[in-house]
């Protein structure tokens, strides 16, 4: 994967700026306005990079700096100081060096931005179709017949109504000009697009389809996204990595999921296992060696053990069941694999359809991203997805994200979902009011139905009715069958008995005292 | 034009009403601008003793040009009769002594116009100023001059062609009348003042200098002589004259000379029928002489 921006040390700073300005703000300082001259450090010292394709979220509080961050790479305004390199096919450019024509030219033609007021991006005297047209006549195109087709093309794309296309936008619900926004900011086929808080402020419905509207972008277009938003529901939904920001600084960076849901700091270095030297001759797909996981909380500064030196093995066509009290770490063993936890201990070599292997533990964000679109499944307990989303879309996601036709995988879904047995009035609404067994079943089709080589299965038939159950397990023997390797927790020991081609038994970790010794 | 620099003693007036500093410094911005076809240049517009509005921005030009030899024609929406243009006329006769001025359009060296381009072809000899109300075609969809000044500088006129998008979409074509915006030798656009669409080709490729002051806004601009000016269209629907055809689709003529390609004006009488004339009253006015002597052989 290639990167297309690389944004190293941006600083914007509101106010005359002092010597101390930076020094007296930040999250330790609790503000991020300078107390010495009075000045708004509005973001300091930011830094990520963003690859083609990739959706990236910026997320953080109100007031954070986010807006800041975008407004400065879309040339809104000037940063205070920083670098942002854009790579354009072959081309690179220095965004801030580069003078004022050759950014408005960038700004018109290579990014696009949606912000959350429409009134920024839309020139609301001209109508939805003038809008668009106005992009296009920026970049030479001079044929009326063409330009009118192709603002229609991409209205219709974005769901404003053909019969609108003449119409003024501020006539339009909030939904709506944030679409003729999203059209106007694709005409030029932007490699990088901007997305400043584009659903706050819209009811839920609308929410879900512009969310959804803004996946299947990606998917098509392969346009690379920089979307901030406060609201955690939607980085979580939208991106695969994120930076997190509190008084303009950016206090964490890395997998969504893994900010939303591992505390703990990340481990120093010393802790890994030196790197294997023998293979085996039929090497598992999985081989998990010595893993652990302490969460730091730095509060506290209080180190809380939740795994510890768990070793095991899974193989294609194999189900590894883990299993043991409560406490013994069994779910942070799956998220570990899985990334959602940043692992402080041991080895996770995969071996992926190529035949590399690789250590998950180590993987790049980029690579453990690669993954879970082609080859790792996680079914949890919870079921992320857009609120309002229909059933069969849900289900169907994973497959649009490989680049499987719409329609093909809305087939594919009914499929999945009629073996399940979830009755087929339920596909074209949105789970949210399901059942939990109802629920449970969308959830497990969608990390089916992508056929993930490895498949991790975080007690899937807790919530099902013992025919919904009895469905569930054949199911994960059909998968099994077709050499799907699978490491799984069951709630029933029947369950893993029937299903578990081996067992680990997994012992609560050992008080945090003993563990410090063990790593001294 | 050889402009002379010398007080008549008989005249409380410099020669052309202007000082020399001051017809210096229009002179200047008149090299600038045809060095830069179609860019507004800046100038310090005088006060002159008629109200802004009356074509003083036309007339600063016309004064810094003129030379005692001059042959000077002023027309006023074609005619060289209006109050207008007899008013602006006399004016230059009494600053200019020794100045002749005509209405014959072959005979002048210098044209000051408003509204109208003459319909006979103009000369590698001649001079037209335009006098212009307002100089910045962008005026109409950005407020702020700085950022038109960017817009022009970039030649980013999509705003403006939006607008003409617009006008297809609702009237199924381009409808500005007058002041069509021109592209001038392919970078800035320039408003043509309030001439019609008829007059807006002849500034293309046109072997006299054409020159056009904004007293108000203070602004000198000019298409030079074989200069390409294009007006803005799309390439699928392009730019279109007046159309002077009857309800039959024949092409109107006028009323007193006959004449089937000029610029015709309607006049509607008391009974509600409508006529046709020239605009160009010295175009009407050949065109009835070269038909006369023909009328005049026997048949
Ligand atoms: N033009 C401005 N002048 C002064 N302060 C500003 C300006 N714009 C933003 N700020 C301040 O900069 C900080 C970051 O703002 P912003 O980037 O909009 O945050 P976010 O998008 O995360 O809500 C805030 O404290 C805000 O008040
Ligand atoms: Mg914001
Ligand atoms: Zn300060
Ligand atoms: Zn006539």
């Amino acid at each position: 994967m290639n990167k297309i921006l690389e944004v190293r040390g941006l600083s914007k700073i509101y106010g005359p700026g002092c010597p101390y300005c930076v020094d007296s703000t930040g999250p330790e300082a609790d503000t991020n306005l300078c107390p010495h001259c009075g000045s708004v450090v509005a973001i300091h010292d930011v830094s990520f990079d963003l690859f083609e394709g990739e959706i990236l979220g910026v997320m953080g509080e109100s007031g954070s700096g986010k807006s800041t961050v975008v407004k400065n790479l879309y040339f809104d305004q000037a940063p205070s100081s920083g670098e942002a390199i854009f790579f354009d096919n072959d081309k690179q450019h220095d965004l801030f060096s580069l003078n004022a024509a050759r950014q408005r030219w960038l700004r018109n033609h290579r990014f696009g931005m949606v912000y959350q007021n429409p009134n920024l991006g839309l020139n609301f005297n001209i109508s939805a179709g003038g809008n668009i047209a106005e992009r296009l006549l920026m970049s030479d195109l001079m044929d009326y017949g063409a330009i009118r087709e192709r603002a229609k093309t991409l209205l219709a794309r974005t769901e404003v109504l053909l019969s609108r296309v003449d119409d003024l936008p501020k006539h339009f619900s909030g939904g709506m000009q944030q679409r003729v926004q999203i059209a106007k900011a694709l005409a030029t086929q932007p490699p990088l697009l901007f997305l400043d808080e584009v659903t706050t402020g819209l009811d839920l419905s609308v929410q879900a389809r512009i969310l959804d509207l803004i996946l299947e972008i990606q998917q098509e277009l392969k346009t690379a996204m920089v979307v901030v938003t406060h609201d955690l529901g939607v980085i979580r939904l939208l991106t695969g990595r994120a930076i997190v920001m509190k008084y303009g600084r950016v206090i964490e960076t890395g997998l969504t999921d893994q900010i939303l849901e591992d505390p703990s700091t990340p481990i120093p270095s010393g802790w890994w296992l030196p790197p294997c030297e023998e293979r085996s001759m039929n090497p598992p797909i999985l081989q998990v060696e010595g893993y652990g996981k302490h969460f730091q909380l730095h509060e506290q500064n209080k180190l809380i053990p939740s795994s510890h030196n768990v070793s095991f093995t899974v193989r294609a066509g194999e189900l590894t069941a883990l299993i043991g009290p409560t406490g013994a770490g069994k779910s942070s063993v799956l998220k570990g694999i899985y990334r959602t936890y940043l692992p402080s201990a041991g080895r996770i070599l995969y071996r992926d359809t190529m035949g590399h292997e690789l250590d998950l533990a180590l993987a790049s964000e980029h690579q453990i991203l690669a993954l879970r679109r082609r080859e790792i499944g996680f079914v949890t307990q919870f079921l992320h997805c857009l609120p309002r989303q229909a059933t069969l879309d849900v289900v169907a996601q994973p497959l649009l994200g490989l680049g499987v036709p719409r329609e093909e995988a809305r087939q594919r879904a009914a499929g999945l979902l009629s073996a399940m047995s979830l009755p087929e009035r339920l596909w074209s609404v949105s789970p949210a009011t399901f059942s939990g067994g109802e629920r449970q079943r969308v959830n497990l089709a969608r990390g089916f139905i992508a056929r993930p080589r490895l498949l991790l299965l975080d007690e899937p038939t807790a919530s099902l009715d013992p025919a919904t159950a009895e469905c569930v397990i054949r199911l994960i023997e059909g998968l099994k069958a077709e050499g799907t390797a699978m490491l799984a927790i069951f709630h029933h020991p029947e369950t893993t008995r029937r299903l578990a081609d081996e067992v680990v038994e997994l012992t609560p970790p050992p008080a945090v005292e003993t563990l410090l010794k063990e790593i001294a | 034009m050889n402009a002379m620099s010398h007080t008549q003693a008989d005249n409380a007036y410099n020669f052309g009403f202007l000082d020399e500093y001051a017809k210096k410094e229009v002179r200047r911005a008149i090299l600038k601008a045809i060095a830069i076809p179609g860019y507004q240049v800046p100038y310090a517009s005088r006060e002159m003793p008629m109200g802004r509005g009356f074509g003083t921005g036309g007339l600063q030009l016309t004064l810094s040009l003129i030379g005692p030899d001059e042959v000077v024609k002023v027309i006023d929406q074609g005619s060289d009769d209006s109050v207008n243009a007899v008013n602006l006329r006399r004016f230059i006769e009494m600053t200019c002594p020794g100045v002749s001025t005509t209405t014959a359009t072959t005979e002048c060296t210098l044209i000051q116009s408003r509204h109208r381009i003459p319909e006979l072809p103009l000369t590698a000899q001649q001079i037209i100023v335009l006098q212009v109300p307002y100089p910045d075609p962008l005026v109409v969809v950005e407020p702020s001059e700085d950022k038109r000044k960017i817009m022009h500088g970039e030649a980013d006129y999509s705003r403006l062609l939006v607008k003409l998008y617009e006008d297809i979409v609702k009237f199924d074509e381009i409808t500005i009348s007058h002041r069509y915006p021109t592209r001038i030798n392919g970078h800035y656009v320039i408003d043509p003042s309030p001439i019609p669409r008829w007059d807006v080709p002849k500034l293309n490729d046109s072997a006299a200098l054409t020159l056009f002051g904004a007293g108000r806004e203070k602004k000198i601009y000019a298409v030079p002589p074989h200069t390409i000016a294009e007006p803005l269209a799309f390439s699928d629907v392009p730019f279109r004259v007046e159309d002077f055809r009857d309800e039959q689709g024949r092409r109107r003529a006028c009323a007193r000379c006959g004449c089937v390609d000029s610029f015709l004006d309607e006049f509607v009488a008391d009974s509600g029928s409508k006529t046709y004339q020239c605009s160009d009253s010295d175009w009407c006015d050949m065109q009835l002489q070269q038909v006369k002597p023909l009328q005049g052989k026997p048949a």
